[in-house]
């Protein structure tokens, strides 16, 4: 699954640790979501499209590897 | 994150003083001498049987008080609480990636924990092997404590390329 945080980040301009902050979590839990190395919860990919106010398909894609 | 069976934060402080003093009873028995009231305790063995293993006409008694030697039990009891205090003692920070990397690492340290045995029954023979016992009481929880830790010290130690 890939995802768009980082430019969404940087439209907002905020760090991975003030995201982190806003959806309580740790900086190394968006560290790995944004570089694909963890696919987050139903629950925090809401709240990761709340922080950015667009739905979570705009933030989360399927790829091609997701579709076996 | 609301975590199951993992314990409030400070039991890892708890744990880490149960290690230290299990370690410091194990130095004083093995290196001063016996320890005053545990060399020689009265205690309450539920089950006590004395066959080794070259006889097997044992005598098996329950529920009997007994004079013993209860320095190895105490020092392992420890052991073993600390241990698991401080692998199973919640983060400060523990979210939902914290716990990925939790059951990931347990899942390590049970495969490493178990193909060592393998290859301690294979190398290790004769009564010796009851060492190998011994330490695989813990070694579990301490492969788990070793990758855990050093999975977050990983990633927590990430380039600032984060803007």
């Amino acid at each position: 699954m890939k995802n768009n945080i980082r430019v969404e980040r940087a439209i907002l301009n905020i760090t991975q640790e003030e995201l982190a902050q806003r959806i309580n979590v740790s900086r190394q839990s968006i560290h790995a979501i944004e570089n694909g190395k963890y696919v987050p919860s139903t629950i925090l990919a809401l709240k990761i499209a709340g922080v950015f106010r667009k739905t979570v398909e705009e933030i989360f894609q399927l790829e091609e590897s997701d579709t076996g | 994150m609301k975590t199951k069976f993992l314990l409030p934060p400070k039991f890892k402080s708890v744990g880490w003083i149960l290690i230290g003093v299990s370690l410091i009873l194990y130095l004083w028995a093995n290196l001063i001498g016996d320890i005053p009231f545990l060399a020689n305790a009265k205690i309450l063995c539920i089950y006590y049987s004395d066959a080794n293993l070259w006889k097997n006409t044992a005598a098996s008694k329950f529920f009997q008080l007994r004079q013993t030697d209860i320095q190895p039990d105490i020092i392992g009891i420890l052991l073993i609480l600390g241990c698991l205090f401080v692998a199973f003692s919640r983060l400060k920070f523990e979210d939902e990636y914290i716990m990925k990397i939790r059951l990931e690492s347990l899942v390590w340290a049970t495969c490493v924990n178990f193909i060592l045995l393998i290859i301690a029954i294979i190398a290790v023979w004769g009564t010796d092997f009851l060492v190998v016992m011994e330490y695989n009481m813990v070694t579990i929880l301490i492969l788990f404590v070793i990758r855990f830790y050093y999975v977050l010290f990983l990633s927590r130690k990430i380039p600032g390329n984060e803007k």
